[in-house]
């Protein structure tokens, strides 16, 4: 599997949320930080403007240079609508603690209270309707009917 | 909210906007209804409860392109990730 490439602003978050280095090593997640240029994120956060900040900006300067081939992880709406409109594939916290499922990593019940702390204690900001939206998806899933979840969705 | 907080928020608002105290929690219930009415409606959008054009009519056109753009984003993050087992 590829390394996780973090921008250099991204982890210094991450280090101010006590989620850095340390925290990824400790769960085994490989990754590295690619410092990028002040010019260049500063030169994508003018192109599309202020929707952005500039630690977004920079993960945006990333998937350029990747010609918006390489999967994305950001919980950011707006970061993930340009992305999308320039054909990245982009996953959130939501489709990686589904996959940790899907995996067997995680119970079906830590899926569910996962999705509780991702609208209590993270910055992803889902309010409670969406928490509402998420848990019928997972009632859905418990059916372990895949092409029944598709059959309604699509 | 811690009840001390709340009650300095009540008099900052008080003292900032000039109103008596009765006015401005009468605001607020109308603020925080309509919040809460919001999100309440989002929901039963969301879980299919109400139409479309209720949505519509209730949040208007930026809002509700918002709320699709967000359920289709879990949606896809949910097929994501179950594709990957």
């Amino acid at each position: 599997m590829e390394p996780l490439v973090l921008p250099d602003l991204v982890a210094r978050e991450l280090a101010d949320r006590h989620s850095g280095a340390t925290s990824l090593q400790e769960v085994g997640v490989k990754f590295r930080i690619s410092p990028v240029e002040t010019s260049e994120w500063q030169e994508a956060l003018r192109t599309i403007g202020p929707k952005i900040q500039p630690a977004d900006a920079q993960v945006f300067v990333l998937a350029r240079a990747e010609a918006f081939q390489s999967l994305i992880l950001t919980d950011d709406l707006a970061l993930r609508q340009i992305l999308e409109g320039h054909g990245s594939k982009v996953a959130g916290s939501v489709g990686i603690l589904v996959r940790a499922y899907a995996s067997s990593k995680l119970s079906r019940k830590d899926l569910g209270d996962s999705f509780d702390a991702l609208t209590r204690d993270s910055t992803l900001h889902l309010s409670w309707s969406f928490r509402s939206y998420l848990k019928t998806l997972l009632r859905i899933d418990d059916h372990s009917d895949y092409s029944l979840w598709r059959g309604l969705h699509e | 909210m811690r009840n001390t907080a709340l009650r300095e928020h009540l008099d900052f608002l008080v003292t900032q906007t000039g109103e008596d105290e009765a006015t401005v929690i009468a605001q607020a219930l109308q603020a925080g209804v309509e919040a809460l009415y919001q999100e309440a409606l989002t929901e039963a959008y969301l879980l299919g409860k109400v139409s479309r054009d209720i949505a519509l009519k209730e949040l208007g056109l930026e809002r509700l392109g918002e709320i699709d753009y967000q359920r289709d984003a879990l949606r896809r993050d949910f097929e994501w990730g179950l594709k990957g087992a």
